[in-house]
Protein backbone atom coordinates (compact mmCIF):
# COMPACT_ATOMS: atom_id res chain seq x y z
CA UNK A 1 0.00 0.00 0.00
CA UNK A 2 2.84 2.29 0.99
CA UNK A 3 4.79 1.53 -2.15
CA UNK A 4 1.70 2.06 -4.25
CA UNK A 5 1.21 5.49 -2.70
CA UNK A 6 4.86 6.24 -3.25
CA UNK A 7 4.71 5.36 -6.96
CA UNK A 8 1.54 7.42 -7.26
CA UNK A 9 3.35 10.39 -5.76
CA UNK A 10 6.31 9.82 -7.98
CA UNK A 11 4.06 9.72 -11.01
CA UNK A 12 2.39 12.97 -9.97
CA UNK A 13 5.78 14.59 -9.53
CA UNK A 14 6.98 13.49 -12.96
CA UNK A 15 3.80 14.61 -14.72
CA UNK A 16 4.52 18.36 -15.11
CA UNK A 17 7.94 17.91 -16.73
CA UNK A 18 6.52 15.14 -18.94
CA UNK A 19 3.63 17.38 -20.00
CA UNK A 20 6.06 20.20 -20.67
CA UNK A 21 8.21 17.88 -22.77
CA UNK A 22 5.17 16.68 -24.71
CA UNK A 23 4.11 20.30 -25.33
CA UNK A 24 7.62 21.18 -26.50
CA UNK A 25 7.67 18.26 -28.92
CA UNK A 26 4.07 18.21 -30.12
CA UNK A 27 3.37 21.94 -30.50
CA UNK A 28 6.14 22.77 -33.01
CA UNK A 29 5.27 19.57 -34.83
CA UNK A 30 1.64 20.69 -35.06
CA UNK A 31 0.47 17.29 -33.90
CA UNK A 32 -2.24 18.74 -31.69
CA UNK A 33 -4.02 20.53 -34.45
CA UNK A 34 -6.65 17.92 -35.22
CA UNK A 35 -9.77 20.01 -35.58
CA UNK A 36 -13.13 18.37 -36.16
CA UNK A 37 -16.21 20.03 -37.61
CA UNK A 38 -19.74 19.24 -38.68
CA UNK A 39 -22.20 17.62 -39.16
CA UNK A 40 -23.50 20.21 -41.55
CA UNK A 41 -25.80 20.12 -44.55
CA UNK A 42 -24.40 21.32 -47.86
CA UNK A 43 -25.37 21.23 -51.51
CA UNK A 44 -22.88 19.77 -53.96
CA UNK A 45 -22.47 18.46 -57.48
CA UNK A 46 -20.91 15.12 -58.45
CA UNK A 47 -18.15 15.92 -60.96
CA UNK A 48 -16.72 12.45 -61.38
CA UNK A 49 -17.16 9.09 -59.71
CA UNK A 50 -16.02 5.51 -59.82
CA UNK A 51 -17.22 2.32 -58.16
CA UNK A 52 -15.11 -0.47 -56.67
CA UNK A 53 -16.20 -4.05 -57.14
CA UNK A 54 -14.27 -5.56 -54.23
CA UNK A 55 -15.35 -3.20 -51.45
CA UNK A 56 -18.59 -1.88 -52.93
CA UNK A 57 -17.42 1.66 -52.16
CA UNK A 58 -17.97 4.73 -54.32
CA UNK A 59 -15.21 7.26 -54.88
CA UNK A 60 -16.84 10.62 -55.57
CA UNK A 61 -15.31 13.89 -56.78
CA UNK A 62 -17.64 16.61 -55.60
CA UNK A 63 -17.83 20.39 -55.79
CA UNK A 64 -19.51 22.40 -53.03
CA UNK A 65 -22.26 24.65 -54.40
CA UNK A 66 -23.92 26.02 -51.25
CA UNK A 67 -22.30 25.46 -47.85
CA UNK A 68 -24.31 25.06 -44.69
CA UNK A 69 -25.68 28.11 -42.89
CA UNK A 70 -23.44 28.48 -39.87
CA UNK A 71 -20.42 26.19 -39.64
CA UNK A 72 -16.92 26.32 -41.11
CA UNK A 73 -17.34 28.88 -43.91
CA UNK A 74 -13.56 28.78 -44.51
CA UNK A 75 -13.64 25.06 -45.23
CA UNK A 76 -16.94 24.52 -47.02
CA UNK A 77 -16.35 27.23 -49.60
CA UNK A 78 -18.49 27.30 -52.76
CA UNK A 79 -16.46 25.83 -55.62
CA UNK A 80 -14.19 23.81 -53.34
CA UNK A 81 -13.65 20.24 -54.43
CA UNK A 82 -13.38 17.13 -52.32
CA UNK A 83 -12.84 13.47 -52.92
CA UNK A 84 -15.07 11.25 -50.81
CA UNK A 85 -15.34 7.53 -50.33
CA UNK A 86 -18.65 6.22 -49.20
CA UNK A 87 -20.79 3.11 -49.31
CA UNK A 88 -23.34 3.18 -52.13
CA UNK A 89 -26.62 4.57 -50.69
CA UNK A 90 -29.56 2.17 -50.75
CA UNK A 91 -32.40 4.64 -51.26
CA UNK A 92 -31.21 6.35 -54.46
CA UNK A 93 -28.91 5.84 -57.43
CA UNK A 94 -26.02 8.27 -57.62
CA UNK A 95 -25.04 9.60 -61.03
CA UNK A 96 -22.30 11.86 -62.35
CA UNK A 97 -23.66 15.38 -62.87
CA UNK A 98 -26.34 15.19 -60.16
CA UNK A 99 -26.90 18.02 -57.70
CA UNK A 100 -27.40 16.65 -54.19
CA UNK A 101 -27.77 17.64 -50.58
CA UNK A 102 -26.16 15.74 -47.73
CA UNK A 103 -24.76 15.87 -44.22
CA UNK A 104 -20.99 16.46 -44.03
CA UNK A 105 -18.60 16.06 -41.15
CA UNK A 106 -14.83 16.14 -41.14
CA UNK A 107 -11.50 17.02 -39.60
CA UNK A 108 -8.36 18.89 -40.55
CA UNK A 109 -5.53 16.41 -40.34
CA UNK A 110 -2.52 18.56 -39.55
CA UNK A 111 -0.41 15.54 -38.65
CA UNK A 112 0.99 15.01 -42.13
CA UNK A 113 0.04 17.65 -44.65
CA UNK A 114 -3.02 19.55 -43.50
CA UNK A 115 -5.39 17.42 -45.53
CA UNK A 116 -9.07 17.79 -44.85
CA UNK A 117 -10.74 14.47 -44.15
CA UNK A 118 -14.36 14.72 -45.20
CA UNK A 119 -17.14 12.27 -44.42
CA UNK A 120 -20.55 12.24 -46.03
CA UNK A 121 -23.45 10.36 -44.49
CA UNK A 122 -24.96 8.21 -47.32
CA UNK A 123 -28.35 7.99 -45.55
CA UNK A 124 -28.74 11.77 -45.55
CA UNK A 125 -28.40 12.16 -49.33
CA UNK A 126 -31.21 13.79 -51.25
CA UNK A 127 -31.32 14.50 -54.98
CA UNK A 128 -32.07 18.14 -55.75
CA UNK A 129 -31.51 18.26 -59.47
CA UNK A 130 -30.78 15.61 -62.09
CA UNK A 131 -29.73 17.03 -65.48
CA UNK A 132 -30.54 15.04 -68.61
CA UNK A 133 -26.85 14.42 -69.33
CA UNK A 134 -26.16 12.65 -65.99
CA UNK A 135 -24.15 9.47 -66.43
CA UNK A 136 -24.35 6.37 -64.26
CA UNK A 137 -21.21 5.45 -62.30
CA UNK A 138 -18.99 2.80 -63.88
CA UNK A 139 -16.58 0.35 -62.27
CA UNK A 140 -12.96 1.34 -61.75
CA UNK A 141 -10.73 0.60 -64.72
CA UNK A 142 -7.61 0.27 -62.54
CA UNK A 143 -9.06 -1.94 -59.80
CA UNK A 144 -7.67 -5.25 -61.20
CA UNK A 145 -4.15 -3.72 -61.06
CA UNK A 146 -4.37 -2.85 -57.33
CA UNK A 147 -3.82 -6.51 -56.46
CA UNK A 148 -0.45 -6.54 -58.22
CA UNK A 149 0.69 -3.08 -57.10
CA UNK A 150 3.24 -4.38 -54.58
CA UNK A 151 4.68 -6.78 -57.18
CA UNK A 152 4.93 -3.95 -59.72
CA UNK A 153 6.86 -1.84 -57.21
CA UNK A 154 9.29 -4.68 -56.62
CA UNK A 155 9.55 -5.29 -60.37
CA UNK A 156 10.52 -1.65 -60.93
CA UNK A 157 13.45 -1.93 -58.52
CA UNK A 158 14.52 -5.35 -59.82
CA UNK A 159 14.41 -4.02 -63.40
CA UNK A 160 16.90 -1.24 -62.58
CA UNK A 161 19.13 -3.70 -60.70
CA UNK A 162 19.17 -5.75 -63.90
CA UNK A 163 20.10 -2.71 -66.02
CA UNK A 164 22.81 -1.76 -63.53
CA UNK A 165 24.25 -5.28 -63.47
CA UNK A 166 24.36 -5.26 -67.29
CA UNK A 167 26.14 -1.91 -67.23
CA UNK A 168 28.81 -3.02 -64.75
CA UNK A 169 29.33 -6.47 -66.33
CA UNK A 170 33.01 -7.27 -66.89
CA UNK A 171 33.92 -9.04 -70.13
CA UNK A 172 35.97 -12.22 -69.78
CA UNK A 173 36.60 -11.77 -66.11
CA UNK A 174 38.80 -14.42 -64.50
CA UNK A 175 38.13 -15.29 -60.91
CA UNK B 1 23.66 -3.39 -77.27
CA UNK B 2 27.26 -4.62 -77.13
CA UNK B 3 28.49 -1.18 -76.12
CA UNK B 4 25.76 -0.96 -73.49
CA UNK B 5 26.75 -4.21 -71.73
CA UNK B 6 29.82 -3.63 -69.58
CA UNK B 7 29.91 0.11 -70.23
CA UNK B 8 30.76 0.79 -66.59
CA UNK B 9 32.54 -2.52 -65.98
CA UNK B 10 35.71 -0.84 -64.77
CA UNK B 11 34.04 1.10 -61.95
CA UNK B 12 34.80 0.83 -58.26
CA UNK B 13 32.56 -2.00 -57.01
CA UNK B 14 32.18 -0.54 -53.55
CA UNK B 15 30.66 2.65 -54.95
CA UNK B 16 28.50 0.65 -57.36
CA UNK B 17 27.06 -1.52 -54.55
CA UNK B 18 26.53 1.50 -52.35
CA UNK B 19 24.61 3.40 -55.04
CA UNK B 20 22.48 0.30 -55.75
CA UNK B 21 21.55 -0.03 -52.08
CA UNK B 22 20.74 3.69 -51.80
CA UNK B 23 18.68 3.42 -55.01
CA UNK B 24 16.71 0.46 -53.63
CA UNK B 25 15.86 2.27 -50.40
CA UNK B 26 14.99 5.58 -52.09
CA UNK B 27 12.90 3.94 -54.81
CA UNK B 28 11.04 1.92 -52.18
CA UNK B 29 10.26 5.08 -50.20
CA UNK B 30 9.22 6.93 -53.34
CA UNK B 31 6.85 4.09 -54.27
CA UNK B 32 5.49 4.01 -50.69
CA UNK B 33 5.19 7.75 -49.95
CA UNK B 34 3.30 7.22 -46.70
CA UNK B 35 6.19 5.37 -45.11
CA UNK B 36 8.93 7.18 -43.22
CA UNK B 37 11.78 8.33 -45.45
CA UNK B 38 15.25 8.32 -43.90
CA UNK B 39 15.70 11.99 -44.85
CA UNK B 40 12.48 12.80 -42.95
CA UNK B 41 14.64 12.44 -39.87
CA UNK B 42 16.79 15.32 -41.12
CA UNK B 43 13.77 17.48 -41.88
CA UNK B 44 12.15 16.86 -38.50
CA UNK B 45 15.40 17.43 -36.61
CA UNK B 46 15.80 20.76 -38.38
CA UNK B 47 12.21 21.72 -37.56
CA UNK B 48 12.55 20.87 -33.91
CA UNK B 49 15.87 22.76 -33.72
CA UNK B 50 14.68 25.91 -35.46
CA UNK B 51 11.14 25.57 -34.11
CA UNK B 52 12.46 26.69 -30.73
CA UNK B 53 13.83 29.89 -32.28
CA UNK B 54 11.24 30.70 -34.94
CA UNK B 55 7.57 29.94 -35.18
CA UNK B 56 8.03 27.21 -37.78
CA UNK B 57 5.62 24.35 -37.72
CA UNK B 58 5.64 20.95 -39.39
CA UNK B 59 7.63 20.94 -42.62
CA UNK B 60 5.07 19.07 -44.72
CA UNK B 61 2.39 21.72 -44.58
CA UNK B 62 2.65 24.72 -46.87
CA UNK B 63 -1.12 25.15 -47.08
CA UNK B 64 -1.84 27.20 -43.99
CA UNK B 65 0.79 29.93 -43.69
CA UNK B 66 4.04 31.33 -45.08
CA UNK B 67 6.38 29.99 -42.32
CA UNK B 68 5.79 26.46 -43.58
CA UNK B 69 6.59 27.47 -47.13
CA UNK B 70 9.75 29.25 -45.97
CA UNK B 71 10.76 26.22 -43.97
CA UNK B 72 10.16 23.93 -46.93
CA UNK B 73 12.32 26.22 -49.09
CA UNK B 74 15.13 26.05 -46.52
CA UNK B 75 14.91 22.27 -46.30
CA UNK B 76 14.84 21.93 -50.07
CA UNK B 77 17.75 24.36 -50.50
CA UNK B 78 20.13 22.07 -48.56
CA UNK B 79 20.67 19.62 -51.46
CA UNK B 80 21.20 22.57 -53.84
CA UNK B 81 23.92 24.00 -51.57
CA UNK B 82 25.48 20.56 -51.23
CA UNK B 83 25.35 20.09 -55.00
CA UNK B 84 27.22 23.36 -55.58
CA UNK B 85 29.77 22.38 -52.94
CA UNK B 86 30.38 18.96 -54.47
CA UNK B 87 30.66 20.30 -58.01
CA UNK B 88 33.09 23.06 -56.98
CA UNK B 89 35.33 20.53 -55.29
CA UNK B 90 34.94 18.10 -58.23
CA UNK B 91 33.41 15.42 -55.99
CA UNK B 92 31.52 13.86 -58.89
CA UNK B 93 30.27 10.72 -57.16
CA UNK B 94 28.97 12.69 -54.19
CA UNK B 95 27.16 15.15 -56.47
CA UNK B 96 25.56 12.19 -58.27
CA UNK B 97 24.59 10.65 -54.94
CA UNK B 98 23.07 13.99 -53.97
CA UNK B 99 20.49 13.55 -56.74
CA UNK B 100 18.73 11.09 -54.42
CA UNK B 101 18.12 14.08 -52.13
CA UNK B 102 16.55 15.97 -55.03
CA UNK B 103 14.30 12.96 -55.55
CA UNK B 104 13.32 13.24 -51.88
CA UNK B 105 12.55 16.95 -52.37
CA UNK B 106 10.28 16.08 -55.30
CA UNK B 107 8.67 13.36 -53.19
CA UNK B 108 7.93 15.95 -50.49
CA UNK B 109 6.19 18.13 -53.06
CA UNK B 110 4.16 15.04 -54.01
CA UNK B 111 3.28 14.43 -50.38
CA UNK B 112 2.22 18.06 -49.95
CA UNK B 113 -0.38 17.79 -52.68
CA UNK B 114 -3.49 15.80 -52.02
CA UNK B 115 -3.20 13.36 -54.94
CA UNK B 116 -6.97 12.84 -55.01
CA UNK B 117 -7.64 16.53 -55.67
CA UNK B 118 -4.50 17.90 -57.36
CA UNK B 119 -4.15 14.89 -59.63
CA UNK B 120 -1.87 16.20 -62.37
CA UNK B 121 0.59 18.19 -60.24
CA UNK B 122 0.84 15.26 -57.82
CA UNK B 123 1.38 12.78 -60.67
CA UNK B 124 4.05 15.03 -62.20
CA UNK B 125 5.96 15.27 -58.91
CA UNK B 126 5.65 11.53 -58.37
CA UNK B 127 7.01 10.77 -61.84
CA UNK B 128 9.73 13.40 -61.32
CA UNK B 129 10.88 11.85 -58.04
CA UNK B 130 10.86 8.35 -59.53
CA UNK B 131 12.79 9.56 -62.59
CA UNK B 132 15.30 11.33 -60.35
CA UNK B 133 16.01 8.12 -58.41
CA UNK B 134 16.76 6.31 -61.69
CA UNK B 135 18.86 9.22 -63.01
CA UNK B 136 20.74 9.30 -59.70
CA UNK B 137 21.51 5.58 -59.97
CA UNK B 138 22.80 5.89 -63.55
CA UNK B 139 24.79 9.04 -62.66
CA UNK B 140 26.31 7.26 -59.68
CA UNK B 141 27.40 4.37 -61.90
CA UNK B 142 28.81 6.78 -64.46
CA UNK B 143 30.67 8.93 -61.93
CA UNK B 144 32.07 6.20 -59.70
CA UNK B 145 35.83 5.93 -59.85
CA UNK B 146 37.50 3.88 -62.55
CA UNK B 147 40.53 3.31 -60.36
CA UNK B 148 39.99 3.51 -56.65
CA UNK B 149 43.57 4.76 -56.16
CA UNK B 150 42.50 8.02 -57.83
CA UNK B 151 40.49 8.90 -54.77
CA UNK B 152 43.53 8.57 -52.54
CA UNK B 153 46.12 9.97 -54.96
CA UNK B 154 47.59 12.53 -52.58
CA UNK B 155 47.77 10.08 -49.71
CA UNK B 156 49.47 7.44 -51.87
CA UNK B 157 51.97 9.99 -53.17
CA UNK B 158 52.71 11.10 -49.64
CA UNK B 159 53.11 7.51 -48.49
CA UNK B 160 55.45 6.68 -51.36
CA UNK B 161 57.50 9.82 -50.77
CA UNK B 162 57.84 8.85 -47.12
CA UNK B 163 58.99 5.36 -48.04
CA UNK B 164 61.55 6.77 -50.47
CA UNK B 165 62.90 9.08 -47.79
CA UNK B 166 63.17 6.14 -45.40
CA UNK B 167 65.08 4.03 -47.92
CA UNK B 168 67.46 6.91 -48.55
Amino acid sequence: MKSARFSHKQLLRSLPPLTLLMIMILLPAGLWALIGFGPEYATFRVIDAVQYQQTGLLSLDIEIITPGPDLTPHIMMPGRRFNLELAAPQHLELKIGQKLRGSFSGAIKDLQNGQIMMHLDPASLKIIEEPADSVSISYSYWEPVFEYLQHLKTAFIVFWWLIASLLIYRHGEQS
Amino acid sequence: MQSFVGLYGNRNRLQVWFSLIVFTLCAWWTLNPRSFHLLDGTSITLTLMFGALFDFRFPFNAASAWPEAVFLMITVSIPFLLHVHFLRNSLKYMSALNLFWFAYAAQNCFRLLDAKIYRWPATLFFVLSLTLTVVALLKCLQNSETRFEDGFKDEIDEFERGENEESL
